[in-house]
């Protein structure tokens, strides 16, 4: 990766869900949900899986992809009962706990990063209001609405793109196109203070 | 236009695995070193990924809805498995094994295809993802390597340049349609 920068790093680990999940606020919300849930089970399972002769690293990612893949899975399938999620979403919601997102934290822990909690805390933080924060956008820009009531009087007229793949890309390349540049006057700034 | 020729284009165009249907797009942004070196790397995980979706997609229809999901990670698993040994995901990202990276669209395509339910579709459909795939993994290992030489200030270059090419193709993806 070329650049360190915290919220392109979250928006890059889960990108797959940033771009599927969030064509409405309800599918962004049961994103959110979903992924969460898949991290705490993989986060809860993480520790009793400790390095032996035949728990190898890739035997112990490999029971950690599953079981994140299974939580949003049963989850993921269960959503559309609760909330209006459209049906391409759907598959999204299911693999949404495969994302590297989910793993954020386990790797974390497991590489000996002292703040591991409040670093996975502060990454979630930001998944979040990436996931709601997209969905928002998209919905009241590409549909004119908010979680399915109509918001806007009879002038205005919707930007499709913004709920078509187009928009799912140019959304989250300029969270992180914003994100760089903050990070960059900031750099400039405490540059020109020291 | 037979069935099966549109479905083929289809998957490889406007339902392409990586700009329009996103499941591919992080492994794409992320992994591409650059033009030239990324076609061997491209060509590897096509031909996994078609393997791939033909035995999940097989596989899935035979044994039903409730079982095919431990289809689908036995076979993305297997597949990482295969793609290790063949050279590929073997560093480190993020702090992370990079076998992470290919857990979504490996599933993820898999079950696009079995949705086709039935062979001759499964296959047309894993033919184009799998070319889908390998055609955007280039473009985009080229847009990086373009990208990072331009002399733009660093924080223009890579992955946002990378996200916004990826609107723009989709754009033109939106205007092919076979029916």
């Amino acid at each position: 990766m070329d650049d360190k920068n915290k919220v392109e790093q979250v928006v890059l680990m889960g990108l797959v869900t940033v771009l599927g999940a969030t064509v409405t606020v309800y599918t962004a919300v049961a994103a959110l949900v979903v992924s969460a849930a898949a991290a705490i089970f993989v986060c809860g399972i993480g520790p009793f899986l400790r390095q032996t002769d035949t728990m190898t690293p890739a035997i112990r990612w490999s029971i950690l992809i599953a079981v994140g893949f299974a939580v949003s899975w049963i989850l993921g399938s269960i959503a559309p009962w609760i909330l209006p999620i459209p049906e391409r979403a759907q598959l999204f919601l299911r693999i949404s706990g495969l994302m590297p997102i989910i793993f954020h934290a386990d790797a974390a822990r497991v590489s000996g990063t002292t703040d591991w909690k409040t670093e996975s805390l502060r990454s979630w933080i930001i998944f979040g209001m990436v996931v709601l924060a997209t969905g928002l956008l998209r919905e009241v820009l590409g549909r004119g609405t908010i979680a399915g009531f109509l918001l806007f009087s009879g002038w205005a007229i919707p930007a499709d793109f913004f709920s078509s793949p187009v928009g799912a890309f140019i959304v989250p390349a300029t969270v992180i196109l914003l994100a760089r540049v903050y990070t960059s006057l900031q750099g400039e700034r405490s540059g020109a203070v020291s | 236009m037979t069935e099966t020729t549109r479905l083929f284009f289809d998957s490889l165009l406007i339902q392409n695995p990586v700009f329009m249907t996103f499941v591919g797009a992080l492994m794409v942004t992320v992994l591409p070193p650059s033009a030239r070196r990324s076609f061997t790397p491209a060509a590897r995980y096509g031909v996994v990924f078609f393997f791939s979706m033909l035995t999940g997609g097989v596989f899935s229809l035979a044994v039903g809805e409730l079982i095919a999901p431990v289809v689908y990670i036995s076979v993305a698993l297997i597949a990482i498995v295969l793609l290790r040994l063949w050279g590929e995901l073997r560093r480190d990202w993020l702090g992370m094994p990079a076998m992470v990276l290919a857990a979504a669209p490996l599933v993820g395509l898999q079950v696009m295809v079995a949705g086709q339910g039935e062979f001759s579709l499964v296959v047309a459909s894993a033919g184009g993802y799998a070319l889908g795939f390998f055609a955007a993994f280039l473009i985009i290992g080229g847009i990086r390597e373009a990208s990072r030489m331009t002399e733009a200030r660093d924080l223009f270059k890579t992955n946002p340049v990378i996200l916004f090419s990826m609107a723009l193709i989709a754009l033109a993806l939106a205007g092919f349609l076979f029916w």
